[in-house]
């Protein structure tokens, strides 16, 4: 249940913290922006406070690991054959995300 | 020695990772589908139609058993939540393995649904490679004793772990590869190093038993018991007893367990006067193993004991066991298990062909060797558990000692593949064996539904969702190597360009 917020604000702060270094920069044809790596941990460490505040803390922490390595997977993937829709998708991630978490929580 | 630690920490991650590669990449890919093991169970038992609450099948299973088997030692019943089918086990000397199954479901009164291993037989092999006991689970935990090594000098010799995180370029060449064998590695790596060493773990006994020898030298009954106080072991009294009606005692166990699920019911000498039925709490409920359980005395259905594990040590252990069985786990974190599970089989697949890759070819017997080990297992494993389903959709339901000739037709479609993998050249053997496996995976689903009357489309008109999921994802894995043969073939006639001219393609 929680996964509908973890992962896409995982999916978000992994693309970000990607778009910080300067080799997936260079992919996405893109310019550095020193906001990103803050902006990327920050949304990252969202992801785990809402699986930490979900309905079992111990299975949400174990599932969190599993998500961020999907989240990862999803990164390089779109690194691969879309670089340069990368920011777009950590944008709408984030939307995604916490608008999962309001539902989660009004549930 | 002049070697810096990254050097010798290459050598060790190299040779480490070959030796036992193979066989750990069985392991990882048969454990993978032990994560379904509940699905597979009741794919390979369609005539069980799993509706109904669990606690009912409980009911059902007893009473059978009351009539049918009242005279063996013991009764062991796993409760499945998620096919709500429960599995009863109990001694017959005259079965291959020396106990029999039947499976009920609320609504079977006598067992009818064709013997099988279903999904435990992935089980069994991943962590004793059904090999006599203790040799299978000495060789598995030492090959995953191994595996850490491997995953600890592979992190130390990875230079650049933080900036290659996210990169992956896909050119066929040996970066590319190296490429895929580190994001397949790094992305899961809490995932790797949690599931080889929770895998360790439970086989403690095995491969450290001196604890136990220094602490309860071969006095093994006490040691059991201070292990496992909620396994109550009482005597037979050699007079006969009627048990009495089990609907109570669950009802109280759940009563103790909070509201919690029915895990497993033992019933101890069921037709003796002493004989105790004890109930544990279903794996699904928490992290740890056999977290809760309560005993009952089986003709009176008295309380005799319960018993919630606190113990630090114990419970660590519990936990530790929990998190690599998985049973606790919901629907999305089964599926991150499954993908990680995967995503390791990638490592190990990748790793494997990345030694050739970083050698010259036809380079001795080396190399020879294992480029067709590669192929045989990589390919021949997949190709041997499709055969172990289909065997169990082609054989007919009363043919006798089924459940074995199931588990010989994986072995001998494995040496089959095997053997194939070591006469061919590989660059064919892939595409082909891929081939292969791709048409028994998109084959099986229509198959089965025509032996059986159970499928996809059932699944849409009585929402039937056990072969939705199955039948998806071996549409799913048979796209998947069907991809794999495609490159190969690719790869294997651009090979033959390069080598004898655009006039030999």
């Amino acid at each position: 249940m929680t996964a509908i917020a973890t992962l896409p604000l995982a999916f978000s702060g992994l693309a970000l913290l990607s778009l910080s270094m300067d080799r997936h920069v260079r992919q996405a044809a893109m310019r550095r922006h020193g906001v990103r790596r803050p902006a990327g941990w920050l949304l990252l460490a969202l992801s785990l406070a809402a699986a930490l505040v979900s309905d079992n803390w111990r299975f949400g922490l174990v599932e969190w690991t599993g998500i961020i390595a999907a989240a990862a997977a999803l990164v390089v993937l779109v690194l691969v054959y879309r670089p340069r829709a990368l920011l777009g998708a950590a944008v709408a991630g984030t939307a995604l995300g916490l608008a999962g978490w309001a539902y989660a929580c009004l549930r | 020695m002049n070697r810096s630690l990254r050097q010798s920490m290459a050598g060790l991650h190299t040779w480490s990772g070959l030796v036992i590669g193979w066989l750990l990449f069985a392991i990882t890919l048969t454990g993978t589908a032990a994560v379904f093991s509940s699905e597979t169970s009741g794919w390979m038992q369609p005539e069980v139609a799993g509706r109904g609450e669990p606690r009912q099948a409980v009911e059902k299973a007893v009473a059978w058993l009351r009539q049918a088997q009242p005279k063996v030692r013991g009764w062991f019943l796993a409760v499945d939540e998620r096919t709500a089918t429960v599995h009863a086990l109990y001694e017959d000397r005259t079965a291959p393995r020396g106990y029999r199954t039947a499976s009920f479901d609320a609504a079977t009164d006598t067992p009818t649904a064709r013997q099988t291993m279903g999904g435990q037989f992935f089980y069994r092999f991943h962590f004793e490679l059904m090999l006599p006991n203790p040799w299978g689970r000495m060789l598995a935990s030492a090959a995953a004793m191994v595996m850490l090594i491997a995953i600890i000098s592979g992190i130390i010799i990875h230079k650049r772990i933080f900036a290659d995180f996210f990169t992956l370029r896909p050119t066929g060449g040996q970066r590319g590869w190296l490429d895929a064998h580190n994001v397949f590695g790094v992305l899961a790596l809490p995932f790797h190093l949690m599931i080889t060493f929770t895998g360790i773990v439970p086989l403690f006994k095995t491969t450290l038993p001196w604890g136990i020898i220094a602490n309860y030298g071969s006095d093994n009954a006490t040691a059991l018991a201070e292990f496992y106080p909620s396994l109550a072991r009482r005597a037979p009294t050699g007079n006969p007893g009627t048990l009495a009606d089990i609907g109570p005692m669950l009802t109280e166990a759940q009563r103790y367990f909070g509201g919690g699920r029915i895990g497993r019911v033992n019933i101890a000498n069921p037709g003796d006067a002493g004989s105790v039925v004890t109930i544990m709490r279903n794996d699904a409920d928490q992290l740890a193993y056999m977290a809760q359980a309560v005993s009952f005395d089986g003709p009176t259905g008295r309380l005799l004991g319960a018993h919630t594990e606190a113990r630090p040590a114990r419970k660590t252990f519990d936990v530790l066991y929990g998190l690599h069985i998985a049973r606790f786990a919901p629907e999305v974190s089964r599926w991150l298990y499954f993908l990680c599970g995967l995503a390791l089989a990638g490592v190990i697949a990748t790793g494997l062909n990345l030694w050739l890759k970083a050698r010259a070819p036809n380079q001795g017997v080396g190399h020879w060797l294992v480029a067709r080990m590669n192929v045989g297992t990589v390919v021949g494993l997949p190709i041997a558990m499709l055969g172990f389903l289909w065997a169990n959709r082609v054989l007919p339901a009363g043919y006798g000692e089924r459940s074995a000739a199931e588990v010989n037709i994986f072995f001998w479609l494995w040496a089959a593949a095997f053997l194939y993998a070591l006469l061919r050249a590989p660059q064919r053997a892939w595409g082909e064996l891929a081939s292969v496996a791709a048409l028994a995976a998109g084959l099986l689903p229509f198959v089965s539904y025509a032996l059986t009357g159970r499928g996809l489309w059932q699944a849409v008109t009585d929402g039937d969702r056990l072969f939705l999921g199955f039948d998806l994802v071996l549409f799913a894995l048979a796209a998947l190597c069907a991809v794999i043969a495609h490159k190969a073939f690719a790869a294997d006639s651009s090979l033959r360009l390069t080598r004898k001219g655009p006039a030999a393609a």
